[in-house]
């Protein structure tokens, strides 16, 4: 190998076999020569476990007067040998698919990457301190303890903040000076668990490069070791060393400066975390000795919204105020996921109490059982981001309730309301409430053969029914869909599908397994995150199709423009291609009169009828200039099969006509029809309205024909 | 990371720039060859795909029109109207070159095919911006020109001249690169002399990496200039003392002109006596501008000791001499005269660092191939 040579020498150690390797180094353009920091050949010692080639190989720093103390990815000195760091990761899982001469390939660019500054500066960010052989863990957030420290700097000389160590889980809960932040434990109620800990740094602006993984062992090498780095701990005053002394030990946070901000946190300093054991005088008095042991702890953040934000790759702006309706399998799943992402304003409602048989595919866990759905995914939402001062809350109120509550609203102050209730309740009154925030309405349907997730647009425009509604007129050319209707309506008359899971009418749950759920709750929670992050500002629906190979097949919902309308209380919702048609229609006809009948949906509760497709007029329709007699021939076969093929999801909604020589209202003759009409619909006990259209030459009219 | 690419292409040039937001290629000599590194194969891996798998670079810039300096632009690249790619131009891998930089010499004189083809597609370009077309600002149309000849019939084009800095390229401002323009002169393009010998009319610029977003001076400098003679270089160096634009002439990297040929220190042909004595000019922009650890790198045939130029012995050893020992790479010998392989550095805050040696290949994959994936290289430190 070019560049490398071997002295065909081998040396044990241990159970090892070790050999010196002398590496020719391809020194930067501009490396300044005289940091004598690498030499343009270095030596490596390469040991090789009896694990070989299972286990890589690892490397020592080959010479003694090598400058550790700049040099980071070095670990502490074993057995006086000084073991390189090459590995982000699992060193043995990369040697895996690598040959020894990409390891000793890996060496040298180690080598050369510190000559080259990358090894220390990443993207003129600081190579943190490797610390190994820590005793245990503090948790406390790094960039709010730099900011801290950064604000006490500037403001005052004193070098020191002082803080509570809950110390059962050694994390940082408070820090006193100014009582500014704190890491909210649940039951922070015991005070014998609480201690004081320093946080110290120096007063100079200069800042510390120091590599120097040689730890203190005594309070006398700690002082030294803190001296080194510019920070003086002789400064502690005895007040101070008084409160610390309620306690067996202390813990000293170093902040030591560094030149330029570490790698992976927004900050200046490196935080190194002591732990200091007081002696005992004769009298069994804590005393602090310069031989006083010391021990070190690694540093470990706590989970905040912020870093939830990061890790999952979403903006940290996003963190709308939401209504959950709904925390049974599904929704529980989609919360926990928005939850980890760091979205956390959430008010949880489900009047549900957790159950045994829920554990099958609830998020939610065996101590949440027998208690309610929406207290405890509050709980858990609080409890993962404990550190923060953020509380998720919960409501076992019925959507209806919730949002009529002014005062929880104006708290609140929601910006979505995502429904997982799977409820046509629910769903029609979101549709009926003009105020509530925008809905996102998400269920899975056909035994778990697809799901469906609609998302109004906000500003009122595109409603849920808009969009579901335009989802099932897809019968006419996805056989699919017209064959999901007409099982749905086949099965209304079959005996229930779903399981008896209780004693109780209500306690029946749909036959489906976990994992489905999961996938369906994984997929909506990626499209909900992308509606919230402002990715589809006009709304719009998604279906998502479980193939037999357990896949997802996701489509967004061709969803038409409405044209809507607002009569007697009724609201008319009818496609751009009707309105398109019949107007057409109506210019062909010319100056006689023509029209058609209208096909649709009719809802009551919503009082709602939308309008998704039109049959032309009949073959034996008469067209005069001023009136028109609607035919029938093969209407009811054209019906039959609308009704048919949609499951009875869609059929007759009303009737349309022109007016190409005017008048541009109904004419006398159209409301002496109406009555007839009328007449027909009492005597035959249709409750649904006909929906009346009217084109004329400037204008389109609308009537409703109801039963009062 | 920045890094820079030279290819082992014999004589011509090839040299590939990738910053973080633009991949550039300076010069093509791809030949159709498999006995040769596969040029293109490896410059495709590097350039990125857009929405429809087309590829794409960023800028072709063409120092000067000769054919080892554009051969197989005509094959591997697409030069046409970009809204007529086909399906079989994407079949064929062919690269849409989103900028084209060249002089007004390709216009004027373009002898290859390859040249030719250039000089077909330059002229597309320009009609686009004679006629103020809305597509000329189309990636795939973009056109600017480097050096100006007296010649009006450009105007329209965007242009840069000697004493210019390049900061955006295809539209997009470069945050860590810019290009400082040296040459052409307007003199030598205008003159009779520059259809007698194209190498007079290179491009000759220093390239200009910055490390980070928030340096303000660069840490890599890459000095090149095509086929440049020493006249060329000599007045480079005249005008950079009289604008104070001396540090413009700083390198890292010095790629040896015209293949390491003897024109860059004297007249030639090369006589004893007569013309073997580097002029002054030529020996002092690189002891003057080198920096401490600076490379001189040759990019042609292996240099054998004999009379052939380019590359000239010679010269070679005149560079060693100059530069220093184990600081002249000739691309034709790395990593061995066999089976060379390109040359790569990427920028750091300590100028160019070397990074082709260490290229790991790893244990699984293809037994056959310049490249595999199954192996990468490990970053440093625990997670």
């Amino acid at each position: 190998m070019n560049g490398v040579s071997f002295d065909n020498k081998y040396y044990k150690y241990k159970s090892s076999i070790v050999i010196r390797l002398a590496l020719s180094i391809e020194l930067p353009t501009r490396y300044d020569a005289s940091t004598t920091l690498v030499n343009p050949n270095e030596s490596v010692f390469v040991e090789f476990s009896p694990e070989y080639p299972d286990r890589a190989p690892r490397a020592y720093i080959g010479r003694n007067d090598f400058d550790f103390a700049r040099t980071p990815h070095i670990y502490c000195e074993r057995d006086g040998l000084r073991p390189i760091c090459l590995f982000r990761g699992d060193g043995d899982e990369w040697f895996a698919n690598m040959e020894i001469e990409d390891f000793v390939k890996h060496i040298r660019s180690w080598y050369e990457d510190l000559a080259s500054g990358v090894n220390i500066e990443d993207g003129g960010q600081f190579e943190p301190l490797r610390l190994e052989g820590y005793t245990g863990t503090l948790s406390y957030d790094y960039e709010q303890l730099s900011s801290e420290i950064e604000k006490a700097a500037d403001n005052q000389k004193n070098f020191l903040l002082q803080f509570f160590v809950r110390w059962s889980e050694k994390k940082i809960i408070r820090l006193t000076s100014r009582n500014t932040w704190l890491l909210k434990t649940s039951g922070f109620d015991n005070e014998k668990n609480i201690q004081f800990g320093l946080v110290c740094w120096g007063q100079s602006k200069e800042s510390c490069d120091l590599y120097d993984t040689r730890f203190p062992r005594t309070y006398s090498e700690l002082i030294e070791y803190s001296s080194r780095h510019g920070v003086e701990l002789e400064d502690v005053n005895d007040n101070d060393l008084e409160l610390l002394k309620g306690h067996a030990s202390f813990v000293v946070i170093l902040a030591i400066k560094r030149s330029h901000k570490l790698i992976g946190v927004n900050s200046f300093y490196q935080f190194v975390n002591f732990e200091v054991l007081f002696d005992t005088d004769v009298d069994g008095k804590r005393i602090l000795t310069p031989s006083s042991k010391v021990v070190f702890h690694k540093h470990e953040s706590p989970f905040t919204t912020n870093k939830a934000h990061e890790i999952s790759n979403l903006d940290p702006e996003i963190n709308p105020s939401l209504i959950i309706a709904g925390c049974g399998a599904l929704g529980s799943k989609v919360a926990l996921h928005l939850v980890r992402s760091g979205i956390t304003n959430i008010l949880f409602s489900d009047p549900d109490i957790m159950s045994e048989h829920n554990l099958s595919r609830h998020a939610l866990l065996f101590n949440s059982v027998s208690h309610f759905k929406s207290d405890e995914m509050k709980k858990i939402t609080n409890l993962i981001y404990y550190h923060e001062n953020m509380e998720a809350v919960s409501s076992v109120k019925e959507i209806k309730k919730i949002l009529e509550d002014a005062e929880l609203i104006k708290k609140l102050a929601p910006e979505y309301i995502l429904d997982f209730t799977a409820s046509k309740v629910v769903f029609n009154q979101l549709i009926n409430n003009k105020n509530k925030p925008t809905a996102i309405s998400a269920a899975i349907f056909d035994n778990g053969k697809f799901g469906l997730l609609l998302s109004e647009d906000g500003n009122g425009g595109l409603r849920l029914d808009d969009i579901l509604v335009s989802f099932y007129a897809q019968y006419k050319t996805d056989s699919y869909i017209s064959n999901y209707l007409m099982s749905e309506k086949a099965q209304a008359n079959e005996p229930s599908s779903l399981l008896n899971v209780g004693l109780g009418c209500n306690s029946e749950t749909f036959i489906l397994a976990d994992d489905v759920i999961s996938l369906f709750a994984s997929s909506m929670s990626m499209t909900i995150k992308k509606i919230l992050s402002g990715n589809y500002p006009d709304g719009g629906g998604w279906m998502y199709r479980l193939r037999e190979d357990g896949s997802l097949q996701i489509q967004k919902i061709d969803v038409p423009q409405f044209y809507c309308y607002e009569l007697d209380n009724w609201k008319v919702r009818i496609t751009d291609k009707v309105i398109n048609d019949i107007i057409d229609q109506t210019e062909a006809s010319g100056d006689s009169e023509t029209g058609g009948y209208l096909i649709g949906q009719c809802n009551l509760k919503t009082k709602t009828i939308h309008v998704i497709d039109n049959i032309e007029a009949p073959e034996d329709t008469i067209h005069r200039d001023d009136y028109l007699i609607l035919g029938k021939s093969g209407l009811r076969k054209k019906l039959s099969q609308i009704e048919r093929r949609s499951g009875s999801t869609f059929g007759y909604v009303g009737e349309w006509h022109s007016h190409p020589n005017g008048p541009e209202s109904f004419s006398v003759v159209d409301y002496r029809e109406f009555e007839k009409k009328a007449q027909e619909m009492a005597a035959f006990g249709i409750t649904k309205p006909i929906l009346e259209v009217l084109v004329t030459p400037v204008d389109i009219k609308y009537a409703i024909l109801a039963l009062s | 990371m920045s890094k820079i690419k030279f290819y082992p292409v014999d004589n011509g040039d090839t040299v590939l720039i990738k910053v973080p937001n633009a991949t550039i290629q300076i010069d093509a000599n791809i030949r159709d060859n498999n006995d040769c590194y596969d040029v293109m194969n490896d410059i495709l891996n590097e350039l990125s795909t857009d929405n429809k798998g087309r590829y794409h670079l960023d800028l072709f810039m063409l120092t000067h029109p000769d054919e080892d300096h554009c051969r197989g632009v005509d094959d591997n690249y697409y030069l046409g109207d970009p809204d007529n790619y086909s399906d079989s131009d994407q079949e064929n891998d062919l690269v849409i070159i989103d900028e084209l930089m060249v002089t007004p010499m390709l216009f004027t004189d373009a002898t290859s095919s390859s040249a030719k083809a250039l000089k077909k597609e330059a002229n597309r370009r320009r009609n686009l911006y004679d006629d103020n077309s809305p597509a000329k600002d189309k990636a795939g149309n973009r056109l600017v020109i480097i050096g100006y000849d007296g010649n009006k019939r450009y105007d329209k084009v965007p242009s840069y001249i000697p004493g210019d800095t390049i900061k955006e390229i295809n539209g997009k401002k470069l945050s860590l690169l810019e290009f400082f323009v040296h040459s052409p002169f307007k003199d030598s393009l205008v003159e009779g002399r520059a259809e007698a010998d194209k190498n007079v009319t290179s491009i000759v610029m220093q390239a200009r990496f910055m490390y980070l977003n928030s340096d303000t001076q660069p840490s890599a400098l890459y000095l090149f200039g095509g086929d440049a003679d020493h006249y060329i270089w000599e007045e480079i160096q005249n005008q950079s003392n009289t604008h104070n634009n001396d540090k413009k002439l700083d390198f890292d990297i010095f790629m040896a002109p015209h293949h390491c040929s003897w024109t860059y220190f004297n007249d030639v042909p090369y006589k004893k006596g007569v013309t073997d004595t580097p002029v002054d000019s030529s020996k002092n922009l690189i002891t003057k501008h080198k920096t401490s650890g600076a490379v001189i790198i040759a990019s042609s045939k292996q240099i054998k000791d004999d009379d052939d130029n380019p590359p000239h012995y010679p010269a070679k050893e005149e560079y060693i001499k100059l530069i220093g020992s184990g600081k002249f790479i000739s691309l034709a010998e790395e990593p061995d005269s066999k089976n060379p392989k390109p040359v790569i550095y990427e920028v750091t805050s300590s100028g160019f660092q070397r990074k082709d040696k260490n290229q790991q290949s790893g244990s699984t994959g293809a037994a056959i191939g310049s490249s595999g994936t199954s192996g990468r290289k490990s970053s440093y430190g625990s997670k």
